[in-house]
């Protein structure tokens, strides 16, 4: 009985999603893609900044100690990892902020349920 | 036809030159100039009734520090308190200077990498000096991976020591892209209007759907340079990554 309750309920929270989904303001769902704009530029942004870091360093102490081209080489590929460690390090915030706004979303859906069965 | 990237060059107003440097009042430092003038103004005249029922002039004003406010109790924790007045400026000053710089004429001062990369250090170095005063040499094993093997961090250390450093780069570079790809993409398309006659109502329909995403765009990489600086001040307040 009660497994069918908890079925009826969740089905019930699906229609109610799907729903509210196809009601969001306009807006709102160009704001999300703008910010999905704006996370798409920060992250390629972090990646871009540890290859020329390292590149520059590289070039930099080459032309400092006169070991061309080895700093170059070691530095860029510190640079890289540097550069990839950034974006997996920024991704990491993207999906906690994207599973802080879902949590809300879903809290926000059962206490509309709670709401319908008063 | 212009250049589409004539719009960012630098132009003398009065030339100056001072100790062998040129110092010109140019149309970069005009816009910084009218930038400036128009935070004081939309502040002060904001807040000159300080009503306790806020009209919408007055709201303005106080939704945007509310807004910086939470952003920064969110991600740099109560202790960051005290650095609201250097978040709330910089985001400010960068939101008027990309808006501004939306007014046709206008000159976009966040177009410049000198103008960004000189608040993107502005922050790293400030961010650096508040976290060795508040941690002292300890804050060097901020660079040391836990839980790794000695042998590995040979080479994880230096990876960690220029991802750090990096950061001023990717604050200003992004800034600055962005704003530079904007306005150039609408000078592109502004051509095409010309150059098609009367078939330049399809271009020009896409530049109305394109100013207002950079409109967006401008006040996102305001927002984002301010959240970046809450991230890295709250690195340096915590020492968490």
């Amino acid at each position: 009985m009660a497994k069918q309750y908890n079925s009826s309920s969740k089905d019930l929270k699906d229609r109610i999603g799907k729903a509210q989904q196809e009601n969001a303001p306009k807006a709102a769902r160009g704001l999300k893609e703008a910010t999905a704009y704006s996370k798409a530029t920060r992250l390629v942004a972090e990646l871009v900044a540890g290859f020329v870091l390292g590149a520059v360093m590289g070039i930099g102490l080459d032309k400092i100690f006169g070991t061309a081209p080895w700093m170059l080489i070691i530095f860029f590929i510190l640079g890289t990892a540097a550069g990839i460690l950034n974006v997996m390090r920024a991704s990491k915030d993207l999906v906690k902020d994207l599973e802080k706004f879902s949590e809300a979303y879903d809290n926000e859906i059962i206490d509309d349920d709670l709401e319908e069965d008063r | 036809m212009a250049s589409p990237l004539e719009q960012f060059e630098i132009k003398e107003i009065f030339p100056l030159e001072f100790a062998g440097y040129n110092i010109s009042f140019t149309n970069s430092s005009l816009f910084l100039a009218i930038t400036f003038v128009a935070i004081v103004a939309f502040m002060t005249l904001g807040m000159k009734n300080r009503a306790i029922v806020p009209g919408r002039f007055q709201s303005v004003v106080e939704l945007s520090y509310e807004f910086i406010a939470k952003m920064l109790g969110d991600t740099a924790g109560t202790e960051s308190r005290k650095y609201f007045p250097f978040i709330f400026s910089l985001f400010i000053f960068i939101l008027f200077a990309n808006f501004i710089g939306m007014i046709p004429y206008t000159f976009t001062v966040t177009s410049h990498i000198a103008v960004t990369i000189a608040m993107a250090m502005f922050v790293f170095l400030g961010v650096t000096i508040i976290a060795f005063a508040r941690h002292g040499f300890k804050f060097l094993t901020f660079f040391v991976p836990k839980g790794a093997p000695w042998p590995l961090l040979l080479i994880l250390v230096p990876i960690e020591i220029i991802s750090y450093l990096s950061r001023p780069i990717s604050l200003s570079v992004r800034l600055f892209a962005n704003m530079v790809a904007g306005h150039t993409m609408l000078k592109v398309f502004g051509g095409f209007v010309v150059a098609l006659g009367i078939f330049g109502f399809a271009p020009f329909l896409f530049i109305v759907a394109l100013i207002g995403l950079e409109l967006l765009v401008a006040f996102l990489q305001a927002y984002v340079f301010a959240v970046l600086t809450c991230m890295y001040l709250n690195d340096a307040l915590h020492m968490s990554h």
